[in-house]
């Protein structure tokens, strides 16, 4: 690809590529920080799929400010893809341990599950 | 092409990727804030797909100042980058939120004995069968 060596503007991009991706960097560890502590497994799935996701994003800023994105758009595809079904694959992983012993063992305490089996109880 | 193009072009993409990144530094407050699992996926959900809309949109107008065939297709795949982020990451959500739905997670309310999610959600919650 020919990058564009001389831009006739006055603004210097790539710098501005390097902050934004220092920004997202450093917002990314506060989302980081809810992959570790996060109380339950799927709080620590959707913080890992905004993770990947800012992370394609970063791949392509990387593109950007090093003038190969036409080689680096096709790791970030590849990436969000994986992203996705990650997700998909890890969603479907704990819907199948559909109990609320399962629940239990994640962490949280009470279900709505029991709130339900109780209501139930009571009416019949 | 005149300078004003280029002068054009950078202007756009400035504002773009600035918008994108107030949009993440909203999700990340609201991943880290949020009381609940499902306001935690809701603040993600949202904001993460809007925001690498807006920073993609951002690169692919910046990458179109010298719009030869290889630029443009450079930009053409950027944008199908952000179209497959804007199909797959409300889907990857919808499916975290149900499977969150299905296992029983508790929506977040005010009080201790709160009857008014179960109340309402109690009809949806019969189905909790797993269909593989």
């Amino acid at each position: 690809m020919t990058a564009p060596d001389v831009i006739a503007s006055p603004i210097h991009m790539e710098s501005f590529f390097r902050y934004v991706g220092i920004a997202l960097f450093a917002l990314m560890g506060l989302v980081f920080f809810r992959a570790i502590k996060g109380p339950t497994i799927i709080d620590r799935m959707i913080a890992v799929n905004v993770l990947g996701t800012k992370a394609a994003v970063i791949l392509i800023l990387i593109g950007c400010i090093f003038h190969r994105l036409d080689m680096y758009v096709d790791l970030a595809l590849t990436y969000a893809l994986l992203n996705f079904l990650a997700s998909i694959a890890a969603a479907r992983l704990v819907r199948r341990r559909r109990t609320t012993d399962a629940w239990h063992a994640y962490g949280m305490g009470k279900t709505n599950l029991d709130d339900q089996a109780r209501h139930s109880e009571v009416t019949q | 092409m005149n300078s004003y193009y280029h002068l054009a072009l950078d202007i756009v993409t400035i504002a773009s990727m600035s918008l994108g990144v107030v949009f993440f530094v909203g999700t990340a407050v609201g991943i880290v804030r949020f009381p609940d699992f499902f306001t935690r996926m809701h603040a993600a959900s949202k904001g993460d797909t809007l925001s690498g809309l807006l920073l993609l949109f951002g690169v692919a107008v910046w990458q179109l100042h010298e719009p030869n065939l290889m630029n443009v297709l450079v930009s053409v795949k950027v944008i199908f980058i952000s179209v497959f982020i804007l199909a797959t990451s409300p889907t990857a959500g919808h499916a975290l939120t149900e499977a969150a739905f299905a296992t029983g997670a508790q929506p977040w309310g005010k009080g201790p004995n709160d009857e008014a999610p179960t109340e309402v959600l109690g009809e949806v919650n019969n189905d909790t069968e797993v269909s593989p």
